[in-house]
C-alpha cells in the first residue's frame, strides 16, 4: 500500500508530500499549514487532491442513494444474501433481516455475537440448533433454510422471516377481557401442539419463554431460537443452568439436567400461561439466583384467582397442574395440555380437575408394572452409566419376558395398592398435604362415579370400580375409614349395574368385583361376608377359566387369608393345599408369586399348630420364589422373612433355621430371630429413590442386605440374577451410608457375579466394573483398582466400534491413567492419558471439566517424575477451563485443584499452592471416606511444607496432625 | 441459479434480450426482473403510492411485459425496453393512483407526476439506485478485498465516520483508511459504471 501512496508523489518520500489524510482536509480548510503551498507546487499531489475530492462527490451520490438502506455497521458479509436491518440482538446472538439476493425472498439471518472466547461453544450450539431445527416440520416452528459459513468463519443460520410480534408484546399482559382471554388461549393450543411436535421428535427446548415465541397476524405462534434444545445425545454439561430462570422448571432449578425432559417444556408453557393470563409470573423472582432457584423448587406457585378473581376455576386448575412440582403429576405432554385448554375452551370439563385421582390410579398402574419389570431383572438404580444400565437390562429382560407377560390381574391390582401404600404417605406426618389432596381426589372421584360420570363408558365405570376396590383390599395402614368404605359403596354399586347389564352370571366382570368386594370387607373387619363374595368368586372363576388358572388360584389365595382371619386356620390349608395340588397349576416360574402366596398360607398355618417344623418346606418354597422375583425391599419379603424368624424360634434345628442362623448367629444383644426380624424391617425401608448428597439409609441396610445376598446364594445358588439385583441395591445403601468400602465391595461382587454370568468382556458388567475400580482406588486398593480399569478398558475394547459411545470409553481410558498413576506405572499412565485426551479432544465440547481432569491427572504424572516443565502448561490448561467449566463436579474441581497446587509449590509458588489446596481440601478431599486415598496424603504434605515455606508453622502442624501415619 | 449476479448484472440488456427471444430462459426472465422491478417500484413511490401499492405496480407492469413479449406484442425495433417498461409502469401506476385518490379524496398532483420529462428524470435516479444497491452487494460478494479494508470503507465512505474514528476502529493508520477508501471506491466505481452500461446497451 505505502508504494501506491508513495509512486503518487512527485517526490521521494520524506522529501515533504503530505499524505492522503492531509489532502483530504484541504476540501475542509483544516488541512495542516503548509499543504496548499505544497499541492499546488507538487504535481502528483495536486493530481491525487483531485482523485480524493472527486472520490468525495462519488461516494456523496452512493450514499444519498444507498444510506437509508445501508446494512446494520455489525451486519456480516453473507454471500448470496442482503442485509438490511437488525431483527433482534441478544447477549448470545444477532438476528439480521435480510433479502435472498437470487429469489428476494425475505429472511433472517441469526449469527454468533462476536465475544472471543465464548465463540467456539455459541458456534457449536448453532450448529446444533441447525441440525435440531431442521428435523422439525411444523407451521409452528421456525424453518430452517440452510446454514452458511461466513467469511470470518462463523456459522449462519438464514431462517424463515416471521412477521409477527413477540408472544408478550401480542397480547400484553394484565388487560384480561373475555374476547382477549380466548384469543389467547387459542394461541397457547397452538403452542402446544408446535412443542409436542418437537417433543414427538425428541427435540426438548427448554428455554421456551414469550420473548421466543412470534405471533403473526394471523394469531399463529411461531417458535423461533432451540439454541439450547437438546436432542436425544444429552449434550449439556452436568450443573449447567440452561434456560432463563423466569421460566426454568423445579428440576432445571435443581440443577439436574439429566432430569430434564419434555415435562420441563410443559412447565414453561404453565408460567407463559401464568404470565400471559395475570401479567405476571407464579412465583416472587426478585433476590439473587440462588434464593430463585429455591423458590421455584419449594413455594406453591400463585393461584391464578388470586391474582384476577374473575379467571374461571377450571383454568386455574389447568394452569396449576401444567406447574406441578412433581412431573409425574404434571400434564403427561405438552397435547395434554393443549387438549385441556381446548375442552375448557369449548365449556367441556377439563382433566385439570376431578380426573387427577383416576390419572393417579392409571399412573400407579404404568408406573408399578415398570417398578416390577425391573424388580424382576432384580437390578436398581444405580448412576453410574445408563447405557450399561440398559444393556445389563436387556439381557435379564429377555428371560423375565415371559414371565412378565404372564403376570396375574392379581398382581396387577396388587401393583397399584403397593404403588398407592408408597404414594399416599398416611403415616407419613410430614407430608399431610400429599395425603388431604389425595384422598380429596379419590373423593372427588367417587362422586363422579356414584353421580353417574362413567354410566355412558360401561367399562370405564367397571374398571375403575374393580381396580379402586382392589386398591383398598391391600392398603393397610394407609387407609382412611371413609375412603375404604367408598370404594365398598362403588363396588356395591357397580355389582348391582353389573348384574343389571350383563347377559348372565357369567359375565367375568361380576367375579372381578366380587374378588374385589371381597378384599374391601376383608379390610372393613367384615370376614364372614367376604368369605363368602370369596367362595363365589372362586367358583365363577374356575367355572369360566378353569381350576389351574391365575386368577382363580388368586381367589382361591383371598378366600384362604379371609379364612385365616376368621381364625379358621384348617380350612385356610386345605383351600392352599388343594390349589397347589391342582394339577397344572402354578407348577413354575410363571405364577411363582401366586405359589408363594399359597405356600406363605400353608407355612403360616402350620407355625399356628403343634408342628412348627411342617412349615419348614413351605417356608423355604414362599422365600424362594419371592427372593427370586421380587426386589428386596418388597413386603412379601419382609412377610416371608417374619415367617423365617418365627422358624428359627419355633423350629431351630430345622435345616432352613440352621442356615438362618449361621448368616445371623445370635450375639449379646439379640437372638437370631430377632436380628432377622429387624433386618427385614431395614431392607423393607429404602432410602430415597434420589439419595441427596448426604442422604442416609437407614443405618445398617447395607450390612442387612449383605446378610440377605448370603440366603439367596443359600436358597438360589450364588448365580442367580436375582442376587445382582441385591448386590445393586447394596451399592445404593453403601453410597447412602457414604461407606467407601461397602460400594466398593459391593460393586465389585455385582461385577465378578456378572462376569461369570455373561463373560469377563461383557458390556452388562462394565458399571459395576468401573464403580468397583473407582472406589476401589479412592479406599486405597490400588492393585484391585487398576486390575478393574484395564478390565472396564477391555470390555470397551470389544464393544463394536459402531456401537461405542466414544466419550465414556475415552473416559474409561482416563480413569486407567489414574489407576497406574496410582499404581506407579508413570511411563504406561502417560500413554494413556494421551490417547484419552485425544479421544476427549474429539468428542467433548472444549471447557468440559473432563479436559481439565485429564490435563491435571498428565500434569501429576510429570510432576512425579520429575519434570515440571511439562506439568506447568498442562495444570494452567486445567486451570483455566476448569474455572470457566458451569458447575464441575467437587470431585473433578478437588482434583485439578489438588493437582495445580502441588504443581504450583513445586514452582516455589507456595501462596497460590496454599490457595488452590485448601480449596480443593474444604470442597473436596476433607470427606472422611478419603481418609485412605493416596491423592489426600499428598495434598497433606504438600500444604503442611507450603505453610512451613511460608513461616506459618502452627498451620503446616495442623496439617500433618491430619495425614496418617505412614504405613498404616 | 448459484453464481448468477442477479443484483449486480453484467449482461447488456441487448444480450438479455436476446436470450429471451433464443431460449426463454428463465435465468434471463429472472435477470429482467430483478433489473426493472425495483427501479419501477421506486418510480412508483416516488409518484406518491404506498410502498404495497408500488410493488403491486411493479408486479403489474413485469407480467405485462412478459405477457407481451411472450404474445410476440413486444417488438424490439420499436425502441429501448427501458423506454417500454417506464411507458406501462407510468399508466399502472397513474391508474392506481387514480384509484386511490378517488378513494381518499385529493392528495396529489397527477399533472406535474405526469409529465414526462421529470418521469424520466425520477426513472433514471431509481434506475441509478438499484445499479448502487446491485454495485454494493456484489462489492460486499468481491473476495479480493479483504474485511478490515471493506470495513474502513463502509465506515468513512458511506457511514461518514471520521477517518480518524474509523482508522481506530480498523486498526488501521488515517493514511491506510484513505488508500483503503480509495480503492474500494474504485471497484464500486467499476461496478457501477459497468452496469450502467449493461442497463443502457440496449439496441
Amino acid at each position: 500500500m505505502s508504494d501506491r501512496t508513495s509512486d503518487r508523489t512527485a517526490m521521494p518520500p520524506g522529501s515533504g508530500c503530505p499524505g492522503d489524510a492531509a489532502l483530504a482536509s484541504l476540501a475542509d480548510g483544516t488541512a495542516p499549514p503548509g499543504t496548499e503551498r505544497h499541492v499546488a507546487a507538487c504535481t502528483r499531489c495536486h493530481a491525487r487532491a483531485e482523485e480524493i475530492l472527486e472520490e468525495s462527490r462519488f461516494l456523496e451520490r452512493v450514499r444519498a442513494f444507498a444510506g437509508p438502506e445501508l446494512p446494520p455497521p455489525d451486519a456480516p458479509r453473507v454471500p448470496g444474501y442482503r442485509i438490511t436491518g437488525v431483527l433482534s440482538r441478544g447477549a448470545q446472538a444477532v438476528v439480521f433481516r435480510a433479502v435472498q439476493e437470487s429469489t428476494r425472498r425475505p429472511v433472517a439471518i441469526k449469527a454468533i455475537a462476536r465475544d472471543g472466547a465464548l465463540t467456539a461453544a455459541r458456534q457449536a450450539r448453532l450448529v446444533r440448533e441447525a441440525a435440531i431445527v431442521s428435523r422439525l416440520r411444523h407451521p409452528g416452528i421456525v424453518t430452517v433454510h440452510e446454514s452458511v459459513r461466513l467469511a470470518d468463519g462463523r456459522t449462519a443460520l438464514v431462517l424463515e422471516l416471521v412477521e409477527g410480534v413477540a408472544l408478550d408484546q401480542w397480547a400484553p399482559p394484565g388487560r384480561i377481557a373475555q374476547e382477549s382471554r380466548a384469543a389467547i388461549l387459542r394461541v397457547m393450543i397452538r403452542l402446544c401442539a408446535a412443542v409436542h411436535h418437537a417433543h414427538l421428535n425428541g427435540v426438548i427446548h427448554r428455554d421456551l419463554k414469550p420473548e421466543n415465541v412470534l405471533v403473526d397476524p394471523d394469531g399463529h405462534p411461531v417458535i423461533l431460537d432451540f439454541g439450547i434444545a437438546r436432542d436425544g445425545s444429552g449434550w449439556t454439561r452436568t450443573g449447567e443452568f440452561a434456560g432463563t430462570p423466569a421460566y426454568a422448571s423445579p428440576e432445571q432449578a435443581s440443577g439436574r439436567p439429566e432430569t430434564v425432559d419434555a415435562l420441563t417444556d410443559v412447565y414453561a408453557l404453565g408460567v407463559i400461561l401464568h404470565r400471559l393470563l395475570t401479567g405476571g409470573f407464579p412465583y416472587p423472582l426478585d433476590g439473587p439466583l440462588v434464593e430463585v432457584a429455591r423458590t421455584i423448587m419449594t413455594a406453591e406457585p400463585r393461584p391464578l384467582r388470586d391474582v384476577d378473581p374473575s379467571a374461571p376455576v377450571d383454568l386455574e386448575a389447568i394452569v396449576l397442574t401444567a406447574l406441578r412440582k412433581e412431573k409425574p403429576r404434571r400434564y403427561r405432554s405438552a397435547a395434554a395440555l393443549g387438549d385441556d385448554l381446548a375442552r375448557f375452551l369449548d365449556g367441556r370439563p377439563v382433566d385439570a380437575r376431578a380426573d387427577s385421582a383416576w390419572y393417579l390410579l392409571g399412573k400407579a398402574l404404568r408406573l408399578n408394572r415398570a417398578r416390577l419389570a425391573v424388580a424382576c431383572l432384580a437390578l436398581g438404580a444405580v448412576s453410574v452409566s445408563a447405557a450399561s444400565m440398559a444393556r445389563a437390562q436387556s439381557a435379564v429382560r429377555r428371560e423375565a419376558a415371559q414371565r412378565e407377560q404372564a403376570r396375574t390381574e392379581h398382581l396387577r391390582t396388587r401393583a397399584v395398592s403397593e404403588l398407592l401404600r408408597e404414594v399416599i404417605p398416611a403415616t407419613d406426618p410430614a407430608h399431610p398435604e400429599v395425603h388431604a389432596a389425595i384422598n380429596a381426589g379419590l373423593g372427588r372421584l367417587y362422586l363422579r362415579l356414584e353421580g353417574g360420570a362413567f354410566t355412558q363408558e360401561p367399562e370405564l365405570d367397571h374398571e375403575i370400580r374393580r381396580l379402586w376396590g382392589g386398591v383398598y383390599t391391600d392398603l393397610g395402614g394407609a387407609r382412611t375409614a371413609e375412603l375404604v368404605e367408598h370404594a365398598e359403596v362403588s363396588l356395591r354399586n357397580g355389582l348391582v349395574r353389573l348384574r343389571q347389564t350383563a347377559r348372565d352370571e357369567d359375565d367375568p366382570r361380576i367375579a372381578d368385583t366380587m374378588h374385589e368386594l371381597a378384599g374391601v370387607l376383608l379390610v372393613r373387619r367384615r370376614p364372614q361376608e367376604a368369605a363368602r363374595l370369596a367362595a363365589r368368586a372362586t367358583r365363577l372363576r374356575a367355572a369360566r377359566y378353569g381350576p389351574a388358572d391365575p386368577r382363580t388360584m388368586a381367589s382361591i389365595v383371598m378366600e384362604a387369608r379371609i379364612s385365616m382371619a376368621l381364625g379358621r386356620m384348617d380350612a385356610a390349608e386345605a383351600l392352599a393345599a388343594r390349589a397347589l395340588g391342582t394339577p397344572g397349576a402354578l407348577p413354575g416360574a410363571p405364577d411363582g408369586l401366586l405359589t408363594a402366596a399359597l405356600c406363605d398360607v400353608r407355612a403360616r398355618c402350620a407355625l399356628a399348630g403343634a408342628d412348627a417344623v411342617a412349615a419348614e418346606p413351605w417356608i423355604r418354597r414362599a422365600l424362594s420364589a419371592r427372593l427370586a422375583d421380587l426386589p428386596a425391599d418388597a413386603p412379601e419379603v419382609r412377610e416371608s422373612l417374619h415367617a423365617l424368624a418365627d422358624l428359627v424360634d419355633r423350629a431351630p434345628s430345622s435345616s432352613l433355621a440352621r442356615i438362618a442362623a449361621e448368616i445371623w448367629p445370635s450375639t449379646a444383644d439379640a437372638a437370631a430371630p430377632a436380628r432377622i426380624r429387624d433386618d427385614a424391617v431395614v431392607i423393607g425401608a429404602p432410602p430415597p429413590a434420589i439419595s441427596p448428597p448426604h442422604g442416609r439409609g437407614p443405618p445398617g441396610r447395607t450390612d442387612a442386605l449383605g446378610r440377605l445376598i448370603r440366603l439367596q446364594q443359600a436358597l438360589l445358588g450364588d448365580r442367580h440374577p436375582a442376587i445382582v439385583g441385591t448386590l445393586l441395591e447394596r451399592m445404593r445403601a453403601a453410597a447412602a451410608e457414604e461407606s467407601l468400602d461397602d460400594r466398593a465391595w459391593a460393586a465389585d461382587a455385582a461385577a465378578e457375579l456378572l462376569a461369570r454370568r455373561f463373560g469377563a468382556t461383557a458390556f452388562e458388567s462394565l458399571m459395576c466394573v468401573e464403580q468397583a475400580a473407582a472406589m476401589h482406588a479412592l479406599a486405597g486398593r490400588t492393585e484391585r483398582a487398576l486390575l478393574l480399569g484395564r478390565r472396564a478398558c477391555r470390555i470397551w475394547d470389544a464393544v463394536p466400534a459402531q456401537a461405542r459411545d466414544r466419550l465414556l470409553a475415552a473416559n474409561a481410558e482416563r480413569r486407567l491413567a489414574f489407576y497406574l498413576h496410582l499404581a506407579g506405572s508413570h511411563e504406561e499412565s502417560m500413554a494413556s492419558y494421551r490417547s484419552a485426551r485425544a479421544a476427549l479432544a474429539d468428542h467433548l465440547e472444549p471447557g468440559h471439566a473432563l479436559h481439565a481432569l485429564a490435563a491435571a491427572g498428565l500434569a501429576l504424572v510429570w510432576l512425579d517424575t520429575g519434570d515440571l516443565e511439562e506439568a506447568v502448561p498442562l495444570i494452567d490448561m486445567a486451570l483455566t477451563t476448569v474455572e470457566r467449566a458451569v458447575q464441575p463436579s467437587p470431585d473433578a474441581l478437588g482434583h485439578v485443584l489438588m493437582a495445580a497446587g502441588r504443581v504450583r509449590a513445586a514452582q516455589g509458588r507456595f501462596a497460590d499452592a496454599r490457595r488452590l489446596l485448601e480449596t480443593a481440601w474444604h470442597g473436596y478431599y476433607m470427606d472422611p471416606a478419603l481418609t485412605t486415598f493416596a491423592w489426600r496424603q499428598d495434598l497433606l504434605r504438600t500444604l503442611s511444607e507450603c505453610c512451613r515455606a511460608l513461616g506459618d508453622a502452627p498451620a503446616a502442624r495442623a496439617w500433618d496432625a491430619l495425614r496418617l501415619p505412614a504405613g498404616s | 441459479m448459484d453464481g448468477t449476479p442477479i443484483s449486480g448484472f453484467t449482461r447488456t440488456t441487448t444480450q438479455l434480450l436476446d436470450a429471451l427471444a433464443d431460449h426463454g430462459s428463465d435465468v434471463a426472465w429472472i435477470e429482467v426482473d430483478a433489473r426493472f422491478r425495483p427501479v419501477i417500484a421506486g418510480l412508483a413511490r416516488r409518484i406518491g403510492l404506498p410502498a404495497v401499492d408500488a410493488e403491486d405496480v411493479a408486479q403489474q407492469a413485469l407480467s405485462e411485459f412478459v405477457r407481451a413479449y411472450r404474445a410476440g406484442r413486444y417488438d424490439r425495433t420499436a425502441g429501448r425496453l427501458s423506454a417500454w417498461m417506464l411507458g406501462i409502469a407510468r399508466n399502472t401506476a397513474l391508474t392506481a393512483l387514480r384509484g386511490r385518490r378517488r378513494q381518499a379524496g385529493p392528495d396529489g398532483n397527477l399533472d406535474t407526476v405526469a409529465d414526462e420529462a421529470s418521469l424520466r428524470g425520477i426513472w433514471d435516479e431509481e434506475r441509478d439506485r438499484s445499479i448502487v444497491h446491485g454495485a454494493l452487494a456484489m462489492l460486499r460478494r468481491e473476495t479480493s478485498i479483504d474485511d478490515r479494508t471493506l470495513r474502513a470503507f463502509e465506515l468513512v465512505a458511506l457511514r461518514g465516520v471520521p477517518a480518524a474514528a474509523a482508522a481506530t476502529e480498523c486498526g488501521m493508520t488515517v493514511d491506510q483508511v484513505y488508500v483503503a477508501r480509495s480503492r474500494v471506491t474504485r471497484r464500486l466505481r467499476e461496478f457501477v459504471n459497468g452496469m450502467t452500461e449493461a442497463f443502457e446497451a440496449d439496441v
